[in-house]
């Protein structure tokens, strides 16, 4: 396998702007920088848990990756090809290899469409199969998420939340794919029927070797989930560490008051949690510098003016904060 | 009907929504009491009935489909569900007011928020139209709203998510009312913006000594701050409790089962605990305890198959509904 170093993906400075056009002649006036130059890599059958608020660009960057969204700069190399530079058929059969799992179970799934063909779709497109075959294989997928086999003619509308995102999760892994990209797959789900699907998706990667980009914003799904973990803000990561490392020490201001912000289900430890203060600027009108400074206790003087690079802190443990290095050393 | 301290009561509410596929029981047989100054939550998972409990005690139900089909609602010495039309708008929005789940849906995009809010204000208190802007400039800058003055005459489109739940808490709370129904009041928001919203929540209750309901099904909100929990399964409660208690010792096997399969923060395991089965559609319950077919203990109980328990006190303060529970009797 022509490999980055053992590296099944590896994302290097990507970025994504939007332009902003006014007037009669729309003329670009600026740019909103959904994705400001982040880089990271996934191992085989390794999860790395891309987390932030919303509006931070967790989802552009995952559909930039896919091509939904074209790129303004940098590189994603999949399997040793960069999928940003890939001609339509390199694109197509890079497809087949990295699917979606998409946050909304009602609304991914086509109404019109029975689960037998939402699953089987991708299988005829990319596979030529058909008949006989098509059904037998359609049934084991959906035998493999938990659902029977009898459901193969029955429609959306006929299953809960739960139920639908087995389907979603069928219809992904339908082609045998290298790479999923889950993009909050469980966050509209019922706390009960979240741990199913979470587990579901452990026992997937297991069996399969699956190779996760978990897309997320509850921290504490993401720890269970995650091998290494990429908080972003504002279209930058701000801290990537493995999960131990982040949540055991984490570095960066933001991270930290990210963990803070999750309630305890802990009547005892009440009050411990503090809520910080100020809201995620707007991506049209960013402030100078880190752009974390506007929320942050520690900014001082350097943090108004330069944007801190993401660097290594300790092995393994990258931060992009002046003052986070400096407690370090 | 008011007694030590209960400022508002629910006794065996019924609801069920009469639809062309058949009756839905959305509200069976639901009773709990609200005290003063304290946080009653009521968790459960979607579709369970909270929702439906908050709007039959507003008195929104859509009818029809709607009906509520039984119960009383005390607040104070009167039953709500008696009251005419009239009587009941001089207390909705003004004595009970209610904080929707969408900021971004529940606020007219045409109006100002200060037209917004002096609406509430004008409609139950006789103030001038300028005493009624001041007085909405004040509630702006109680919730924490910067630049009140100036933000009272903008539009929901020019405010955050964080800000637009802001302002609708401040529409909820400009006639200082005793009871604030909170439905899902963070669900739609970012952690740290949900952090600084129920502090404001409890900030405003110490204040006004104001009840709140708050409805939720982040379990991790309710250990946070409520004070008294229901949890609620399948239109009936399965327990009540104060806060501790339930999360020290669950009685029944869905509180049981919902705490443990959390991902928590400290959790160190491979696998999540998980509740088996999905939540039942309101118009196919189960038959017995509905919560049967998911539970570890009663699933091949014929008691529990036929028989639904009802809710009972087994020790000082705490209620349960099911035939397993410690000291419930068979």
């Amino acid at each position: 396998m022509p490999n980055t170093n053992g590296k099944l993906l590896r994302v290097d400075g990507l970025k994504t702007y939007f332009s902003i056009k006014r007037g009669l002649l729309q003329r670009t006036i600026g740019h909103i920088k959904a994705v400001d130059g982040i880089s990271f890599d996934i191992a085989p059958g390794q999860t790395l848990g891309l987390v932030g608020e919303s509006g931070c660009g967790k989802t552009t960057a995952a559909r930039t990756i896919l091509r939904l969204i074209p790129a303004t700069a940098g590189e994603a190399i999949f399997d040793g090809t960069d999928i940003l530079q890939a001609d339509k058929q390199k694109l197509k059969q890079i497809r087949r290899n990295v699917s979606l799992i998409f946050q909304d179970p009602y609304s991914s799934l086509n109404p019109r469409m029975t689960v037998g063909n939402i699953v089987g779709e991708a299988l005829k497109v990319h596979k030529g199969i058909t008949g006989a075959e098509l059904v037998n294989k359609v049934k084991m997928l959906l035998e493999k998420v938990g659902l029977s086999a009898q459901h193969i003619n029955r429609y959306p509308h006929e299953f809960s939340g739960g139920q639908r995102q087995r389907i979603g999760v069928a219809r992904a892994l339908a082609l045998e794919p290298k790479l999923v990209i889950c993009d909050e797959p469980v966050s509209a789900l019922d706390v009960s029927i979240q741990s199913q699907i979470l587990n579901l998706l452990k026992d997937l990667q297991d069996e399969f070797g699956l190779t996760y980009l978990f897309i997320a914003h509850d921290l504490a799904v993401v720890k269970f989930f995650c091998d290494t973990i990429a908080v972003m803000y504002m279209g930058k990561i701000v801290e990537k560490a493995s999960a131990k490392q982040i949540y055991q020490k984490p570095l960066h201001p933001y991270t930290k008051a990210l963990m803070a912000a999750i309630p305890k289900v802990d009547p005892a430890q009440r009050g411990v949690r503090k809520a910080f203060g100020g809201e995620v600027p707007s991506l049209l009108n960013p402030p100078t510098g880190c752009p974390f400074n506007p929320r942050c206790s520690l900014a001082e003087s350097q943090c108004l003016k330069n944007i801190p690079e993401l660097t290594e802190s300790s092995e393994g443990h990258f931060v992009a904060c002046y003052k986070a290095h400096k407690k370090e050393e | 009907m008011s007694d030590n301290g209960d400022i508002l009561k629910v006794n065996n509410l019924s609801v069920s929504f009469f639809t062309e596929d058949g009756t839905a029981k959305a509200v069976q047989d639901v009773s709990f009491a609200i005290k003063k100054g304290k946080t009653f939550a009521l968790v459960g998972e979607s579709g369970c009935g909270k929702s439906v409990t908050a709007l039959s005690i507003m008195r929104l139900i859509p009818t029809p489909p709607g009906e509520i089909v039984n119960g009383e609602i005390f607040f104070g010495p009167r039953d709500l569900l008696t009251l005419n039309k009239k009587r009941m708008r001089g207390i909705r929005g003004n004595k009970i007011a209610m904080v929707f789940q969408e900021p971004m849906t529940s606020l007219n995009p045409v109006y100002t928020i200060g037209d917004q809010i002096i609406e509430a204000i004008k409609l139950h208190q006789t103030k001038s139209t300028e005493q009624a802007w001041a007085d909405a400039v004040e509630m702006l800058r109680r919730v924490g709203i910067p630049d009140p003055q100036q933000r009272v005459s903008e539009y929901p489109h020019q405010m955050s998510g964080g800000m637009r739940q802001r302002v609708m808490i401040a529409m909820a709370i400009s006639c200082e009312p005793s009871v604030l129904i909170a439905d899902e009041p963070t669900t739609a928001l970012d952690v740290t913006i949900q952090a600084q919203i129920l502090d404001l929540l409890d900030q405003l209750q110490e204040q006004n000594q104001m009840s709140i309901l708050l409805i939720t099904h982040d379990l991790g909100i309710v250990a946070e701050r409520a004070d008294d929990v229901a949890v609620m399964y399948a239109s009936r409660l399965a327990e009540i409790a104060d806060a501790k208690s339930l999360f020290d010792d669950p009685l029944h096997p869905y509180t049981q089962g919902l705490l443990k399969s959390l991902p928590r923060l400290d959790f160190e395991g491979k696998r999540l605990h998980t509740v088996p089965g999905n939540v039942p559609d309101p118009l196919h319950f189960p038959t017995g305890c509905k919560f049967h077919p998911r539970c570890p203990l009663g699933c091949d109980d014929r008691r529990c198959q036929t028989d639904e328990p009802e809710l009972r006190e087994v020790r000082p303060g705490r209620c349960v509904a099911c035939w397993y529970a410690p000291g419930y009797g068979r």
